[in-house]
C-alpha cells in the first residue's frame, strides 16, 4: 500500500512538472528587429535619405562554432534550400518599401547583410563594436556582432542593413541601423515556410523601413 | 450478575470509543488553483497540482501540522508584436509558473469522530515560484521565495464509522508575496480546490 502511495505521489508530481510540447514551441518562429534611435525617430529617419542598396546574389554569411564555411549556398534535397528564396524575400521587401538593388560598384547607400548564425546565443549575448572593419562587415573577414558562444543548438537568421552612404561622416565607420534576428532555424518543420513568413513579419513590424 | 454485565459493557464500550480515536493522519491530494493575480501572465485555472500533508490531533478539536504543494500553472499568447523602444519582437509565448509552498498549519474541527469532520485551518509557510516563459526554443525564467498564507475550510469524510481511510475536500484562498520584477508580477493569489484521500491513525 506504502508502494503504490509512494508510486502515485511520484507520478503526480511528475504529471505537474510539465513543460510546452517542442511541436507547440516551433509552430512559429521569433522575429526580433532593432533599429538605431539616434538615426531613426520621431524627428528623422535615416531611410528617407536611402535610395538604393545592395544585397548578394545567391549565398548567405555563415558563422558556426561547428564548421569553418563561411557561406550558405542551396543545397537542394537537404534542410538548407532557402538561401536564394530568402535573399529574394528580402529584395522583393526592400523594394517594395521604395528602394532599387544595384550592384556592389554603382555606389550603393546601404548593404543588406544576410547571415546565419548556429550555435551563437544571439539573443542574449550579442554586442557591436560599432565599426565595421571591411566592407559589409563579413564579406571582408570581418563578421561584426561580437557574440559569446553559448552550449545551445540555436540557428539564427540576422538581417543587418548598414549604412554606407555615410560611411566617411561616421569617422569611417559602417553603422547597423537596422536589424533583425530570426530563429530558431533549426528546430522547426516546414522551415523554409516559415522562414519566408518570419521575414515579411521583420519588415511588418518596421514600417519606418520605407523611403518616405 | 446484570449490575457486573452493565459495568463490563461500559468499559468496553468506553474502551472502543477511546479506540476510535485519531491521533494523526496523512493526506494526498489533487488541487485545482484559481489565480486572481496577474492575469496578464497567467490567467487559467490549473489542475495541474498536488498537495501532501500531515496533522498531529491536539484535544478533541484541535489539529497542527504541516503540508506541502505543487502547482504548475500555464497560459498561452497567440503570436503577437510586443514594441519597445529601438525595436520590436513577434512571438507566441507560453507562460508557465512552477509554484511550491511548504507551510505549517493549525485545524479546527467542528465535529471530530464523526464521518464528516469539517474543518477550518490557517496555514502559513514559504512559497518557491518560478515564473518561465516559453518562446520558440527560447526560455526565460525569474525564480521567487516568498512568504505564503492560507486559510481553508473542508472536511474529511470517513468511508465507515470506524474506518482509517477516508476522503478530504477543501476549499482555500492563497496569497503568496512571490512576485517577479522580471515578468512585473507584484504577488500570487487565487482560490484552491483540493480532493484527495486521507488516511487516518489511531
Amino acid at each position: 500500500m506504502k508502494k503504490i502511495i509512494g508510486v502515485l505521489i511520484v507520478m503526480s508530481i511528475a504529471g505537474c512538472a510539465r513543460e510546452p510540447e517542442v511541436v507547440d514551441l516551433v509552430k512559429y518562429m521569433v522575429v526580433q528587429t532593432d533599429y538605431d534611435l539616434e538615426r531613426i525617430n520621431e524627428e528623422a529617419n535615416i531611410f528617407n535619405n536611402y535610395a538604393t542598396f545592395v544585397l548578394r546574389e545567391d549565398t548567405l554569411g555563415f558563422v558556426s562554432t561547428y564548421s569553418t564555411d563561411s557561406t550558405l549556398l542551396d543545397q537542394p534535397g537537404t534542410r538548407i534550400d532557402f538561401v536564394k528564396a530568402v535573399i529574394e524575400k528580402v529584395r522583393a521587401n526592400a523594394t517594395e518599401r521604395g528602394f532599387t538593388r544595384v550592384e556592389d560598384d554603382e555606389n550603393p547607400d546601404f548593404a543588406i547583410k544576410l547571415v546565419v548564425l548556429e550555435n551563437f546565443n544571439f539573443y542574449q549575448t550579442v554586442s557591436y563594436p560599432g565599426y565595421y572593419s571591411g566592407y559589409y562587415g563579413y564579406y571582408g573577414g570581418y563578421y561584426g556582432p561580437v557574440v559569446s558562444t553559448h552550449a545551445s543548438n540555436f540557428v539564427t537568421l540576422v538581417i543587418e542593413v548598414v549604412d554606407i552612404k555615410n560611411y566617411a561622416a561616421n569617422d569611417n565607420r559602417y553603422n547597423v541601423i537596422w536589424s533583425a534576428y530570426i530563429g530558431d532555424l533549426l528546430t522547426t518543420f516546414d522551415r523554409k515556410n516559415k522562414i519566408l513568413y518570419a521575414v515579411d513579419q521583420a519588415f511588418e513590424q518596421s514600417p519606418y523601413f520605407s523611403k518616405n | 450478575m446484570i449490575r457486573i454485565i452493565i459495568i463490563f459493557s461500559l468499559i468496553t464500550v468506553s474502551l472502543a470509543a477511546k479506540g476510535q480515536e485519531y491521533t494523526s493522519a496523512y493526506h494526498i491530494g489533487w488541487n485545482t488553483f484559481v489565480p486572481f493575480s496577474d492575469k496578464d501572465f497567467i490567467g487559467s485555472t490549473s489542475t495541474a497540482g498536488i498537495r501532501l500533508g500531515y496533522s498531529k490531533f491536539v484535544g478533541d478539536r484541535f489539529g497542527f501540522g504541516f503540508e506541502a504543494g505543487y502547482s504548475t500553472l500555464d497560459d498561452y499568447i497567440p503570436p503577437t508584436t510586443y514594441e519597445h523602444p529601438g525595436g520590436a519582437i513577434t512571438t507566441d509565448v507560453y507562460n508557465y509558473l512552477y509554484y511550491f509552498t511548504l507551510m505549517a498549519n493549525g485545524q479546527y474541527y467542528f465535529s471530530p469522530g464523526k464521518r464528516f469532520m469539517p474543518y477550518t485551518s490557517l496555514g502559513m509557510g514559504v512559497a518557491f515560484s518560478e515564473y518561465t516563459i516559453f518562446y520558440n526554443v527560447y526560455q526565460e525564467n525569474d525564480h521567487n521565495t516568498g512568504f505564503v498564507i492560507r486559510p481553508e475550510i473542508g472536511t474529511l469524510f470517513k468511508l465507515k464509522e470506524n474506518s482509517n481511510f477516508g476522503l478530504k475536500a477543501a476549499m482555500g484562498f492563497e496569497y503568496a508575496t512571490n512576485g517577479s520584477d522580471y515578468f512585473e508580477t507584484t504577488n500570487l493569489s487565487g482560490f484552491n480546490f483540493q480532493l484527495g484521500i486521507v488516511l487516518l491513525n489511531r
